[in-house]
């Protein structure tokens, strides 16, 4: 699964403790779901959508192989 | 609403390895100022061996500053982990008790080595992929 974070969080001038501390997560945590090794659940993923005023499909998209 | 385990608050991450120090540095002196050794007196062997165990087991279960979703995967995927690890484990002792009874015998012959060794590996595995050094 393909995830735009990085992109949206900068557009939102976020940087990532600012946003894991909107969400309620880790720094770690944001790192590893913007670098690919960490897939989110759906709760997070909900939230991280909330807190860049998207929707989850614009954050996560699935790939061919998915 | 998700189940959560049962952690110790985030201070134990430090009593954990205090204890471990503390006990090391209690042997250590112990030896080199008093000439006295743990070793040969048998309680005392044990409580030794007690306080590290515990101390290893406080450091695991202590809870991160901040403990999220990814942080239980990466607890789960480590604990998976050793539990492989444990079978090697359980082969390795018995070849070496019956092969090697000198060399590795000391860690991989007792369950009290065998817990230590898989600790150290459970805390190594938690890190690594925490930190992200490992997928």
């Amino acid at each position: 699964m393909q995830n735009n974070l990085k992109e949206y969080r900068d557009a939102a001038e976020l940087t990532q403790e600012q946003l894991a501390d909107k969400v309620g997560v880790s720094r770690q945590s944001i790192i590893s779901i913007e670098k690919g090794q960490y897939i989110p659940t759906t709760v997070l993923a909900l939230k991280l959508a909330k807190a860049l005023k998207l929707k989850v499909e614009d954050l996560f998209v699935l790939e061919k192989g998915d | 609403m998700n189940r959560k385990p049962f952690l110790l608050p985030n201070y134990f991450k430090w009593i954990g390895p205090a204890i471990l120090v503390l006990t090391v540095a209690t042997i250590i002196i112990a030896n080199v100022a008093f000439d006295f050794n743990f070793v040969k007196i048998i309680w005392l062997k044990l409580i030794v061996k007690i306080l590290i165990a515990l101390s290893f087991m406080l450091f695991i279960l202590a809870k991160e500053k901040v403990e999220d979703e990814f942080i239980m995967q990466c607890r789960l995927r480590a604990m998976a982990g050793i539990f492989i690890l444990n079978f090697f484990c359980s082969i390795f002792s018995e070849l070496t008790k019956t092969y090697c009874p000198t060399f590795f015998t000391p860690i991989f012959g007792s369950l009290f080595g065998v817990g230590v060794f898989q600790a150290m590996m459970y805390i190594t595995t938690f890190y690594s992929l925490k930190k992200g050094y490992a997928q």
